[in-house]
């Protein structure tokens, strides 16, 4: 038996404490933020993530995830009283949450979501559980020119999904590798590119990186953009417990979104903002029984809401065994669990799938007990989540964000790489540059450059390891493959 | 500032910012031959690549239009989503448009500002010089600007105090360096 004991670990360890605290603040924190639109999950995981050194690294990364799994919850609040969604996942449950909200059921609406939520994280859980060995032995059989090889599939596939260009989202991947390199070589301990100052000997930092762009980048484009408070008084009603029951009666939409959410959330580079729509088309096509879809239609908030859910722990699936975020949060997870000494791959499911399991047991956790009660407790409440203005969130995120860096290693270079980064950050998102590429080349471009010399070391410098074994030349194929299909769409949109 | 000019202005910038990791790499490339051949490999050659990918970018508009459709995808910006020789459906439209831009230049440069004074005056006196000047640029009322400068400020502090980290150091006293 793979798990061996370590489910039962997995679960006294999130049932300890402090680690269950952290974990219901995590999701408190995650829904409060995710509720305020343009803010989301990955600006709350970004200015927590420095602070997270004072914890130990378990508390830290269940602490994080639950931040993002309750900000996925939290954005629907906002997309179903305001038609704005809170985060790119929820956006499709606009489509049906606002018009049942001012068709006066926004207490039904909410409920749906959080009941929706609730199961489709269950069903995401499931899936994960049952897919472990599998998993296992397929990162067992990776060497390490498959790592090399998966470094660069994964910065494929996310510059294609991301927003902008395929060309454009490799750039942003290979600056972020170039980042990356500052500092001692790992194999030859030559200095690079430090301009003799001793405070770059230990390199550029990963937190500044992940902050700039998730953090100073995202508040700068926030500041130009209106529209997202809530004006005047939201009425809430309708009721909570029809909600429910109306979820509940659609057991088979549950399942399928979040089989859909899990499955795409797995997927390098798709994430939740992908799973909600695919969900939601899916059920439009699939039900033929009077449809309303778009004016009200509770099987479309069921659908959006359960796979946005299903799509966080699936997004686990390649972040903690190949190290390739399935989402900008779960970029910031991986940057996370390297903070905190934990490497993604082989070892989180071998000696430390206690931990990995902690992190399963805690999406199950908060989806079958958290969100629910929370949820539910929330929805009376939630139209004051909705008018915090912006303008407001911006100086505490900024502020937090310069002195949160600062703590990693009291080194002024990061306060100013975070500053640089945010600019540059922004000015990427403005002209199609993947912010989330850019990370991923910072995180993968050490584990690239040591899995490409240890291969040469083992081959005697000779390439032809990467086309000695099956897994590997798989791998090359996968990425050809990847390459092609994103040249063929942009020529065929011309 | 009218629509076309702040369409230049955006073509503009996403020159500068191709032109910006063109020079980056272009220096990351030129720089690894400080170093021996196998610590500086694997920069030397992502550098080149990466170079050459930004000059196709610089040198787009001497591109086939398929491939230039590969290179550059499809326009981003985040208001300006006209296609070339639309005009803007009113004078607000533009309006919006450079407000906003206003607005982003104004935060972009009040965080520069804070990262300077952070190393002129310390992170204390900083944190509460910029929520203010951030404040009284959005019009934040003053209890809000309170809450918010006692908010970061608190932060700072607790921060500081449970890390040891110093808040208060200016260059007048040595400076945060």
């Amino acid at each position: 038996m793979i798990y061996d004991g370590a489910l039962t670990e997995a679960f006294f360890l999130l049932f300890s404490w402090p680690i269950i605290g952290y974990a219901i603040l995590g999701i408190l924190i995650g829904i409060f933020i995710g509720a305020i639109p343009g803010i989301g999950p990955s600006v709350g995981m970004t200015i927590a993530l420095p602070l997270t050194v004072l914890i130990e690294p378990t508390a830290a990364i269940i602490f994080l995830f639950t931040i993002y799994m309750g900000g996925m919850y939290g954005g629907s609040i906002s997309a179903i009283i305001m038609n704005v969604p809170g985060t790119a996942g929820s956006a499709a449950s606009t489509f049906d949450g606002y018009p049942l909200s001012r068709g006066g059921l926004a207490l039904n609406a909410l409920a749906i979501s959080a009941t929706s939520s609730a199961i489709g994280g269950l069903v995401g859980v499931i899936l994960l559980l049952v897919s472990v060995p599998v998993i296992v032995a397929i990162v067992v059989a990776f060497r390490s020119p498959d790592f090399f090889l998966i470094a660069f599939i994964g910065l494929a596939m996310i510059a294609i999904i991301a927003r902008g260009s395929l060309w454009k989202g490799l750039i942003a991947g290979f600056i972020g590798i170039l980042y990356s390199t500052v500092g001692v070589a790992p194999i030859t301990a030559d200095i690079r590119y430090t301009f003799g100052r001793l405070e770059l000997f230990d390199g550029l930092h990963l937190i500044p990186a992940i902050l700039g762009v998730f953090a100073i980048a995202e508040m700068i484009k926030l500041s130009g953009e209106e529209g997202s408070i809530a004006k005047g008084n939201i009425n809430l009603s309708g009721s909570a417990i029809d909600g429910i029951r109306s979820t509940l009666k659609y057991p088979a939409i549950l399942g399928k979104s979040g089989l859909i959410g899990t499955a795409i959330g797995a997927l390098p580079g798709a994430g939740a903002s992908l799973a909600n729509f695919v969900s939601y088309t899916e059920v439009v096509r699939s039900t033929k029984d009077n449809p309303k879809f778009g004016e009200g239609d509770e099987r479309g908030l069921i659908a959006s809401e359960a796979s946005n859910n299903a799509a966080v722990g699936g997004s686990l699936v390649p972040t903690l065994s190949f190290g390739i975020p399935g989402s900008g949060a779960a970029a910031i997870l991986l940057g996370a669990l390297i903070l905190h000494g934990l490497n993604p791959g082989p070892t989180l499911f071998d000696e430390s799938l206690h931990i990995t399991l902690s992190l399963y047991l805690a999406l199950g956790f908060g989806a079958m007990f958290v969100i629910p009660v929370v949820g539910l407790l929330v929805v009376t409440r939630a139209s004051y989540l909705t008018k915090i203005n912006t303008d407001y969130i911006i100086p505490i995120v900024v502020v937090l964000s310069m002195i949160g860096v600062y703590t990693i290693r009291a080194n002024w270079f990061d306060v100013i790489t975070v500053v640089v980064v945010g600019l540059l950050g922004y000015f990427m998102v403005k002209h199609g540059y993947s912010i989330i590429a850019f990370v991923l080349g910072v995180i993968l471009g050490p584990i690239a450059e040591q899995n490409l010399f240890r291969s040469l070391q083992l081959s005697d410098g000779s390439l032809m390891i990467f086309i000695q074994r099956p897994m590997s030349i798989a791998l090359i194929i996968l990425l050809i493959l990847v390459l092609s299909a994103g040249i063929y769409d942009s020529v065929k949109e011309d | 500032m009218d629509f076309h000019s702040l369409r230049k202005y955006e073509s503009y910038s996403n020159y500068v910012i191709a032109f910006l990791f063109f020079a980056i790499t272009l220096g990351w490339f030129y720089g690894s031959y400080d170093y021996s051949f196998r610590g500086a490999a694997f920069p030397r050659y992502i550098s080149l690549i990466a170079a050459l990918m930004c000059l196709t970018i610089l040198l787009q508009n001497f591109l086939p239009s398929s491939v230039r459709n590969v290179v550059i995808g499809e326009e981003s910006g985040f208001n300006l989503e006209l296609e070339s020789g639309e005009t803007p459906d009113s004078e607000q439209q533009s309006k919006e448009g450079t407000e906003s831009m206003k607005d982003r230049l104004f935060t972009a440069s009040l965080i520069g500002g804070y990262l300077i004074g952070i190393y002129i005056l310390g992170f204390m006196i900083a944190t509460i010089l910029y929520v203010i000047i951030h404040s009284l640029h959005n019009k934040i009322s003053w209890k809000s600007t309170i809450i918010i400068t006692l908010i970061c400020t608190i932060s700072v502090y607790a921060i500081g105090a449970v890390l040891t980290i110093d808040i208060w150091s200016s260059i007048y006293d040595g400076g945060i360096l």
